[in-house]
């Protein structure tokens, strides 16, 4: 019961912040910015390095500089953003749900290519920071880049990993993939259109979802279970894992 | 038409109703049975057990939930720009970073789709005809995506 009311009061906290002047105003640079991302975004025909977050996150961390105002003041004059995040990652049961039947057609095929690549993306990751020694919180937060962002965040929390460093490396794990994809798929002769979907999908998340949707509807289907599954089923484990062996 | 403005209202609260109560329900099972999995995962299972369970709810669910999904890259930016906050340890282990995300990344890449490519060379004629088929379904759907 604790928790429900500490949520309920974080909703009431967020709101309260909302309806003070630096609330409205932050949420308006913040709205301002992400309009323009939008536009930007479009304008650039949907390059991923113009993805919409990177360009609002730009924008708003330069209001940010040139009015000294502290990320921390902003994060709590904008804090109903951040708690939305909750509530529309359980909406994602909604495209999850669409692609249901689509997951039946294919069976233990599609499961797997989304395991192998599930398991291998963080795993690699993981080991390059292992093995270059990079600090621990670190580490627990790159098992999580190949995830969907809100997922990711709520993921590496539980793991002792650091959410803010997560989102981070989401995104530009999203990015790159969704750069370097067409000449890894011709390197490794990925010709399979269902395969590159799958790939993209599974490895770089929503953003090279994104991109797999300018390759075609069927390429684009297989990246969204990708999508799906990968974030579910990582989001599941790593925590279950950790309190099992951790 | 003012009798569709309201039934879409009344779909749209149904709706918001129904996520804002799954995402409640998460929080509470997570917090009452202590598990180890983020509340928000559990609340996404509950209201997708709860779609199929009862598939109407898929209309209102989709009236609320579309635009926020489609425009969820929003909700990162206070988090994102949080990563200020751990600047010095991302130059410490700017090296590892490159290395993990660019590297690895671009490998992982090419072995998915080379490794689920032949798993499905096997089957592919008979999948290109189903997946032909699926999206002609999905066309009308309004499919829609998450935007990160």
């Amino acid at each position: 019961m604790i928790n429900i009311k500490m949520r309920a009061l974080a909703m009431i906290d967020a709101l309260y912040n909302t309806f003070s002047i630096s609330g409205i105003t932050w949420i308006a640079i913040s709205l301002t910015s992400y309009f323009i991302g939008l536009n930007c975004h479009r304008l650039c025909r949907g390059h991923p390095i113009t993805h919409p977050l990177i360009i609002t996150a730009l924008l708003v961390g330069l209001c940010l500089y040139f009015s000294q105002t502290s990320v921390l003041h902003y994060q709590q004059s904008a804090s109903l953003l951040h708690w939305l995040l909750g509530p529309v990652t359980v909406a994602l049961a909604l495209p999850i749900y669409r692609q249901w039947q689509r997951l039946r057609h294919y069976g233990w095929r599609l499961l797997i290519s989304i395991a192998i690549g599930g398991v291998i993306a963080p795993l690699t990751a993981w080991l390059a920071l292992y093995l270059l020694d990079a600090p621990s919180a670190m580490q627990m937060t790159m098992l999580a880049k190949s995830i969907t962002t809100p997922l990711a965040m709520e993921a590496s929390e539980q793991i002792g990993g650091i959410p803010a460093l997560a989102a981070v490396f989401v995104i530009v794990t999203g990015v790159v993939g969704a750069i370097v994809s067409s000449g890894m798929f011709l390197l490794f002769k990925v010709t399979d259109r269902q395969a590159q979907g799958i790939a993209l999908g599974t490895v770089a998340h929503a953003v090279g979802t994104a991109k797999a949707i300018h390759m075609g509807d069927d390429v684009s289907a297989m990246a969204t279970l990708g999508l799906c599954i990968n974030g579910i089923f990582t989001a599941l484990v790593l925590p279950l894992l950790f309190s099992l062996f951790g | 038409m003012c009798e569709v403005q309201k039934n879409s209202a009344k779909n749209y609260v149904i709706g918001a109703a129904l996520v804002f109560g799954a995402y409640y329900v998460g929080n509470l099972v997570t917090h009452t049975f202590v598990l180890p999995i983020p509340g928000s995962l559990v609340g996404l299972l509950f209201l997708l057990s709860l779609l199929f369970i009862f598939p109407i709810f898929e209309h209102h669910v989709a009236n609320f939930a579309l635009t926020p999904l489609k425009h969820m890259s929003l909700l990162f930016v206070p988090a994102v720009l949080g990563v200020s906050l751990y600047w010095s340890e991302i130059q410490q282990n700017a090296l590892a970073i490159v290395l993990a995300i660019v590297v690895t990344t671009s490998l992982c890449l090419g072995t998915t789709g080379w490794i689920s490519q032949r798993l499905f060379s096997k089957k592919n004629s008979i999948s290109k005809r189903v997946i032909k088929e699926a999206s002609k379904r999905d066309q009308h759907k309004n499919e829609s995506t998450c935007d990160d």
